[in-house]
């Protein structure tokens, strides 16, 4: 795993890696829940019987 | 002294001439710092935002972005080598090029900007970029941006701060998934005041 430093590209220290690991996991995370939030939102579609541009125009 | 516009058949003196590039010299952007990146997952530039100018324009163009498509690229400011990881606030509104569907990216007090979207190889082009004013990063005061990005699926606008009164000497563009590298340029230019 690189970084550049100020112009200079070199292996990340462990704690440079603890961070970058870090800013993966948050990512992983917010894209399950943006995921989770989509699959909600489709069911609740379904339930109604509409499709999203129906939605969306109902609620325009 | 303002700018001397020469007509034909006038004498150029060496103390205009040097007039005029203190003119240039003063005024509009100038280039603070430039540098390249290669397979990287993060880049930084610190020591860059001082007392020497009060607003930043900072462009970014991820030439050749690897591994998965819509990569976020996370955007931290600096102090003494080590990023902010709180406060951030920003919103990107982005019409997808294909078809014209808005996308919203919104960061609420968050863990970094949202200002950036790079595709990876799997996807159009493997490019991104993006460019912006940074507004006071070295002033103990809240620092906003404003800008534009794009890359091979959508253009965006993009705007917002962070909320903590700490004067910054640098900042940071991360890639949020792993086994990912990118590889571009980067320029900050000071605006005179």
């Amino acid at each position: 795993m690189k970084i550049c430093d100020n112009g200079t590209i070199r292996e990340m220290t462990a704690s440079e890696k603890q961070e970058q690991e870090k800013v993966y996991a948050e990512a992983e995370t917010r894209t399950e829940a943006q995921a989770a939030k989509a699959v909600a939102r489709q069911a609740v579609l379904d339930k109604l019987g509409l499709t999203a541009d129906e939605a969306a125009a109902l609620l325009g | 002294m303002p700018l001397t516009t020469y007509t034909a058949g006038e004498v150029l003196t060496a103390a205009s001439l040097n007039a005029n590039f203190s003119f240039a010299a003063a005024n509009g952007l100038t280039l603070v710092t430039a540098g390249t990146f290669s397979a990287v997952t993060t880049f930084t530039v610190d020591n860059v935002f001082n007392a020497t100018y009060r607003n930043y324009r900072i462009l970014v163009h991820d030439t050749q972005v690897t591994g998965a498509s819509a990569q976020v690229v996370e955007t931290k400011l600096r102090v003494g080598g080590v990023a902010s990881a709180t406060t951030y606030f920003s919103a990107r509104s982005g019409y997808n090029f294909t078809t014209g569907l808005i996308n919203a990216d919104v960061v609420n007090n968050g863990t970094h900007w949202f200002i950036q979207r790079a595709n990876g190889s799997g996807s159009s082009d493997g490019e991104g970029a993006c460019s912006f004013d940074l507004f006071g990063p070295a002033l103990a005061a809240n620092t906003f941006f404003s800008g534009t990005a794009n890359d091979g699926a959508y253009q965006a606008a993009c705007a917002g701060y962070h909320n903590t009164a700490t004067a910054y000497d640098g900042i940071s563009f991360t890639l949020t998934t792993g086994a990912t590298t990118m590889t571009g340029i980067y320029r900050i230019y000071g605006y005179q005041d």
